[in-house]
């Protein structure tokens, strides 16, 4: 097994203190040039968020309806992910020291692989940046999501409408400044920026949420098929097939179309369904290494020690048998956002006021010819986010896959 | 004939037979989901222009007022024979619908398919062979690019800056004179399978009649070709848009398969030895390495059938493409049981047959394959 | 069969290069007239109109959807023919003369006897007592059927000879409607009598129909475009020959993709447009599209359900958020052009201002005055005690839901500017969106507090069906708010037992009146909706009895002619 292969010490590089100053600098400065810039780029969204929010944080506390508890979160989540980026800094600038024991354990090498992954941590990076825009919405947002009227309806985006007349695109002059409605307004007058920044929130939330059960469901169902066998096995095999013998999309357009689900409701409807139709993948690589995992020494050593079966099946075989999980699950979050996406697209998203970028997209298509940045920023938005989560997940499979160690 | 004797008739067999538990599985499910939810079709019928008793009159005409059992029975016992009764909403036979709208699915899926594994495969190919060079790079950042977008926004921005933006441009050109004419071919229509005119054409007569073609089919030939060869050609312009739409994602997806399957093939002792063999790099690449190298590739394309059907839907709503998108959603959202059961059989029936060519094919290409 | 002579000759040659051959399809040829026999007169281009929807069957006791309507009116010579002016005024046509009985009970028709089937058989007056017979068989069930609620059973309707008729009714009413109900298009019993009922619409009448009128069905390609041609055997006078060479219904089911064809000028004819498309279409097509209004023939309101939301019950509460709605300042942003063209008016009830006699231009509509509204809200017990913002009401804050369908994009947005506009008075609204067919199914079954829905008028005056009490022999399923008021019943019996329209006026306007009173909805806007057309078409028929009607008069003078073939 390459997995236990002790791997020789690397001289450590020269001290730099240059984090204290920008956490990332210190990375940057060491030749490390993605955990640089990634680590940079997280810290001046924070700082963005500070500089943009804090002149106005009482308008954005205190809404109409009392304390924004939105906001409550971001001004909490913020130095909490400011606090974890210094301590990255510090530990730059003094590494710990490791012992030969820890140098090799599974969990180091495994850390060290992905780190030198230089497309995953891309994608790390770029899922960092996003989670920390939808922690901070509140303070980075100019305008209420949802707020009519924060500027004319259909207006371009302030850049736009200045670069254009240059390049001859349109004859029509400037009406906003450079930064204003940096992406455009919609049709109601609402800037997309904002809820673009919002709309994160939910379509995250869904893709997280729905993975998370159907990994969870199709943990279970692998591992159950797969230690107990027999028909249990065939019938749980059977299941499977069935359900993947459905288009997802079209099944998915059946259960949100039929069961009419209004409000949150409707939120929790489209999370349930995707993880609903999401687990077999799951099952199938679960039941797979359990089915191998079952043969091996210290399984039958468990068994002979006469533990229970769940305590077998939990404690011993599951965790083993998480690390292709674990790559399903990044990959699969893109795919389910691109399946809410579509759900959306086709008018069955998630209920207004809330709002995915699914739903966005949507909304902007009978202007689409008009303001066509309605639809445009918030279809890039989930290409972007759908990349890093496959930039990751093919990472993770890369550092977890022991053929491509070296 | 040597292809032939490869395919493992008996497992096909089985395989098929294991396939009429599961359509019925699909049908018995989708069947309790549309019992489960309030409402049926009769709603359409509600309408302030029709008196109410048309609700009551159509609810008995279709007998959905019996009890579920009976109604799951009388359909089980109807599919027996593959007949899936009338569509409520629309009072004609399903059979009728569905044969209207899935050639066209069918056409565009298809032509989809076709262009876009080979493109993905050449292209993973020249990224095995130029590992790790900036056109690998650039390749690979494309296609993963492509993979992760959502088929519908790029029908969008491709009706948005291809039918609009470019289309304008190239016309404006043209009237101006510093484009020639034959130009407007990057004038495409937004919606549809064919042209005003060809549709006019089309209703004027019919380009291809069989009595024809049996009594006069040099006739045939030299009148009806040309017509023929104008309206297909019209569909396949119609068809480049949504086409690249659907496919430009399969194509991602081939690639990046075929480029890891390859680097792994080409990994392994048997390369080594053709090389040390001093064969061309080509030969190795074509002849050795490619052959195994597109196993799993098969295994894709047959998976990747009914994938397509799927991203259909979302891509012929944009274009307006007639095909079975449409019935799909205008049914579920009419609650139309006997349509949505028949869509669900359909695209079953795609998932068992891909699932089916993808083993099949790799037993016929790969001997080392036994299924018994 | 001949062929076409459109095809450019380098066709023939197989080594055709595919791109000169796509140059090719829109190339120019000489006009060419349909295979069909008979008598042929001169006919020019082809008009191209966009619809959401395909033909479902062209049965006309079955029609399935918008289109087929559309298109059977075409195929057809209505029996009664109407214009509309304050009224429905009407005249002859398959019909020659009609003429009621002293008592109003029974309508005479004398059939004028040019008319033939397409294929040679006259129309008679059995063919229309043979789709009455279809329209009241149960095993048909015929949207049509409302048509004979108040004819006698003997009598629906009684054959003279080959070219009179009889209708008997049961009671006298409302003439315009009596005239409606005379109309249902004749069916020719030649061909479908002895088809099976049940499956009627499977016939192959319903794709390849037999009809009378100016056009005839050439071809339909299911889910794509059903074309038109002249009826080359038409008998009927000549001012109604077609003076098109065919018309193109163009099925594109999203709104976006059929306004993209328009602009391109792939479609000749759109309906339904929205303002802010209207503006563009204003400005950037001024030349080659012209804009129609066809009238006030749709209306919104929010329907207050008092069974489901106590508060509605109170009349105070729902004054107060009329009074807290602004509705000219919705109708200034959503619909109102940048012209500053107004493309709606406050609505007071459900019957259309274009019936100018019978609307009662007396009402006015309830002010925006969002002090009254707290004010009246105060009166009802309910006032923001807490001080967070809502009003309450025994501890409970006044808020409820509004549920409107999807994919109405001005319902969204007027449900939108109506919940800002509900918070400015403390009422906190929220907004649900439902399928259509869950949300219309859902309403007739007064699942919901409040809802945002609209009517389409009719343009004769029956409100019967939306305002009569429910009574457990009499349900009123279009009753969604439960109305009920015995004086306006009263009214209402009065009104429809009224022949004379003139007579029966002030009696309308006494009911709308007390119906606006009562506030039982919050009456919106009626919307003057707005269609584009090609500017090459002349003679167009728009209005507000339909979005395009007697297609057999539009024409193309020769110059401006776009489709040759």
């Amino acid at each position: 097994m390459t997995a236990i292969e002790k791997h020789e010490k690397k001289p450590e590089p020269p001290k730099t203190y240059a984090g204290y100053v920008w956490p990332g600098l210190g990375h940057l400065l060491n030749g490390e040039i993605i955990h640089g810039l990634g680590m940079m780029s997280v810290t001046a969204l924070c700082g963005l968020g500070l500089i943009i929010g804090m002149p106005t944080l009482g308008s954005r506390l205190f809404v109409q309806t009392g304390l924004s508890y939105h906001a409550v979160i971001a001004l909490l989540g913020l130095p909490a992910v400011l606090a974890v980026l210094w301590f990255r800094a510090h530990r730059r600038a003094f590494p710990r020291e490791l012992t030969e024991e820890e140098f090799n354990s599974n969990r180091n090498i495994f850390l060290r692989q992905i780190r030198r992954h230089r497309s995953g941590m891309l994608g790390f990076y770029g899922i960092c940046l996003l989670l920390l825009a939808m922690l901070i919405a509140p303070l980075l947002a100019p305008f209420d999501p949802d707020l009519i009227d924060a500027g004319p309806a259909t207006a371009a985006p302030g850049w736009w409408q200045h670069v254009a007349p240059m390049i001859g695109w349109s004859d029509e002059s400037a009406v906003h400044g450079w930064l204003q409605y940096p992406l455009g307004t919609d049709e109601r007058g609402r800037d997309v920026l904002s809820r673009l920044l919002f709309g994160a929130r939910i379509s995250l939330l869904i893709g997280f949420f729905a993975v998370s059960i159907a990994a969870s469901i199709g943990t279970v169902v692998g591992a159950t098929a797969g230690y107990l066998g027999g028909w249990v096995d065939r019938a749980l095999m059977w299941v499977v097939d069935l359900l993947l013998a459905m288009p997802r999309l079209v099944l998915l357009l059946a259960v949100v179309g039929i069961i009419d689900l209004g409000g949150t409701k409707r939120l929790f409807l489209i999370i349930g369904v995707l993880g609903f139709t999401g687990w077999m993948g799951v099952s199938r690589i679960v039941r797979s290494q359990v089915l191998s995992l079952k043969q091996q020494d210290f399984i039958q050593a468990a068994r002979a020690l006469g533990y229970s079966r769940p305590r077998i099946v939990l404690q011993h075989l599951v965790p083993n048998a998480m690390a292709p999980v674990i790559v399903f699950c990044s990959l699969a979050i893109g795919g389910t956002m691109l399946a809410e996406a579509g759900l959306s697209f086709l008018g069955l998203g998630v209920q207004p006021p809330t709002s995915t970028w699914g739903v966005m997209v949507n909304e902007g298509r009978p202007t689409l010819r008009d303001a066509p940045w309605i639809s445009l920023f918030p279809g890039l938005a989930i290409v972007a986010a759908v990349m890093c989560f496959n930039l990751l997940g093919d990472g993770l499979r890369d550092a977890l896959d022991p053929k491509q160690r070296t | 004939m040597q292809l032939l004797k490869g395919i493992p008739w008996k497992y096909a067999g089985r395989k098929l037979l294991l396939a009429i538990p599961l359509v019925l599985g699909v049908v018995t499910l989708i069947f309790v989901l549309l019992e489960l939810a309030p409402g049926d079709a009769s709603t359409k019928f509600l309408n302030p222009d029709f008196p109410p008793e048309v609700k009551q009159m159509v609810i008995e005409k279709y007998g959905l007022d019996r009890p579920a059992w009976y109604r799951y029975f009388l359909m089980m016992k109807n599919l027996a024979v593959l007949d899936f009764g009338r569509s409520i909403t629309a009072e004609r036979p399903v059979w009728d619908l569905v044969a209207d709208a899935l050639p066209n699915t069918v056409i565009l899926s298809f032509v989809t398919l076709i262009v876009s594994y080979p493109l993905g495969i050449l292209l993973g190919t020249w990224q095995a062979i130029r590992q790790n060079k900036p056109d690998d790079t650039a390749i690979s950042v494309g296609s993963l690019l492509f993979y992760s977008m959502p088929s519908f926004w790029f029908a969008m921005m491709l009706q948005l800056f291809i039918s609009y933006y470019l289309s304008n441009w190239v016309s404006g050109q043209i009237e101006a004179g510093t484009l020639p004419g034959f130009m407007n071919v990057f004038d495409f229509d937004v919606s549809g399978m064919y042209s005003n005119d060809l549709l006019i054409a089309m209703s004027m007569d019919d380009p291809w009649t069989w009595g024809q073609i049996l009594s006069d089919p040099l006739g045939a030939w030299n009148e009806r070709f040309p017509w023929w060869l104008e309206r297909n050609l019209s569909m396949l312009h119609h068809l480049i848009l949504p086409g690249i739409a659907m496919g430009i994602a399969s194509s991602a997806g081939a690639a990046r398969y075929m480029r890891s399957s390859l680097l792994e093939v080409i990994r392994q002792d048997y390369i080594r030895t053709a090389r040390a063999k001093g064969l061309p790099e080509r030969v190795v690449i074509l002849k050795h390495a490619m052959r195994n190298a597109l196993l799993p590739i098969i295994t894709l394309f047959g998976l990747s059938i009914p994938y397509l059907f799927s991203g259909s839907v979302l891509v012929e709503v944009v274009f307006a493409w007639p095909g079975m998108g449409r019935l799909i959603i205008d049914s579920i959202f009419a609650q139309d049981t006997p349509t949505i059961v028949a869509c669900f059989f359909v695209s079953t029936l795609l998932v068992v047959t891909g699932n089916l060519i993808s083993d099949i094919s790799y037993a016929v290409v790969d001997p080392r394959i036994r299924y018994d | 069969m001949l062929v076409p002579q459109t095809w450019n000759p380098a066709l023939r040659t197989l080594g055709a290069l595919p791109l000169a051959l796509l140059v090719a399809c829109s190339g120019g040829g000489a006009a060419k007239d349909g295979g069909a026999s008979g008598a042929k007169w001169e006919t020019r281009d082809t008009l191209v109109i966009a619809t959401p929807s395909d033909i479902g069957s062209l049965i006309p006791v079955k029609p399935r959807t918008a289109s087929d309507q559309f298109i059977i009116s075409e195929l057809t010579v209505p029996t009664i023919d109407s214009d509309f002016d304050c009224s429905l005024k009407k005249k002859p046509a398959l019909a020659k003369s009609y003429e009621w009985s002293d008592d109003g009970k029974v309508v005479k028709l004398e059939l004028d006897d040019r008319y033939t089937w397409e294929d040679g058989k006259p129309v008679t007056a059995d063919d229309i007592a043979f789709a009455y017979e279809l329209a009241g068989d149960k095993k048909v069930a015929s949207p049509r059927f409302g048509y004979l609620e108040f004819m006698t059973e003997d009598a629906r309707p009684k054959v003279i000879d080959d070219t009179h008729v009889e209708f008997h009714f049961t009671r006298a009413y409302d003439r315009d409607t009596q005239a409606a109900h005379v109309d249902l298009t004749a069916m020719p019993r030649h061909i479908l009598g002895d088809a099976d009922r049940a499956t009627l619409e499977g016939h192959e009448f319903a794709t390849k129909p037999t009809f009378y009128g100016p056009f005839r069905l050439a071809k339909h390609t299911p889910n794509q475009s059903v074309i038109l041609e002249p009826n080359w055997n038409f008998t009927g006078p000549e001012e109604r020959r077609p003076r098109l060479s065919r018309v193109m219904f163009k099925v594109i089911p999203e709104y976006s993709a059929r306004l993209i064809a328009l602009e391109k000028g792939d479609v000749d004819f759109m309906e339904s447009l929205q303002i802010a498309d209207v503006d563009r279409l204003r400005k950037e097509h001024a030349e080659d599209l012209r804009i129609v209004l066809r009238g006030y023939r749709a209306m919104d309101y929010v329907g207050w359900n008092g069974s489901k939301y106590e508060p509605f019950n109170d009349l105070k509460v729902r004054q107060a958020l009329a009074h807290g709605v602004d509705q000219q300042r919705i109708i200034g942003k959503i619909l109102t052009g940048e012209d500053g063209t107004v493309y709606a008016r406050p609505a007071i009830g459900t019957i259309t201002p274009e019936l100018c006699g019978v609307h009662n231009d007396d009402v006015k509509p309830l002010a925006y005055d969002p002090e009254k509204a707290k004010a009246l809200l105060a009166e009802a017990g309910w006032t923001d005690s807490d001080g967070d913002g809502w009003v309450d009401k025994g501890g409970q804050k006044m808020s409820f839901t509004m549920v409107t369908n999807q994919g109405n994009k001005r319902r969204a947005d007027a449900a939108v500017e109506i919940q800002a506009d509900m918070k400015k008075i403390g009422v906190d609204m929220q907004i649900d969106f439902k399928e259509a067919n869950t949300f219309f199914d859902k309403v007739e079954a007064r699942e919901y507090e409040a809802f945002l829905a609209g009517w389409s008028a009719g343009l004769f005056v029956d409100p019967s069906s939306i305002w009569q009490s429910e009574t457990p022999d009499r349900p009123q399923p279009f009753n969604h708010t439960l109305y009920s008021n015995a004086e306006v019943d009263q009214l209402i019996d009065r009104g429809l037992a009224t022949p004379d329209p003139r007579e029966a006026a002030p009696i309308w306007k006494e009911m709308q009146q007390k119906i606006y009173e009562d506030q039982p909805y919050m009456f919106l806007w009626w919307i003057n909706i707005p269609v584009a057309v090609s500017s090459r078409f002349e003679n167009t028929t728009i209005d507000v009895l339909s979005p395009h009607r007697n297609l057999y008069q539009w024409e193309v003078p020769a110059d401006k002619v776009k489709y040759k073939r």
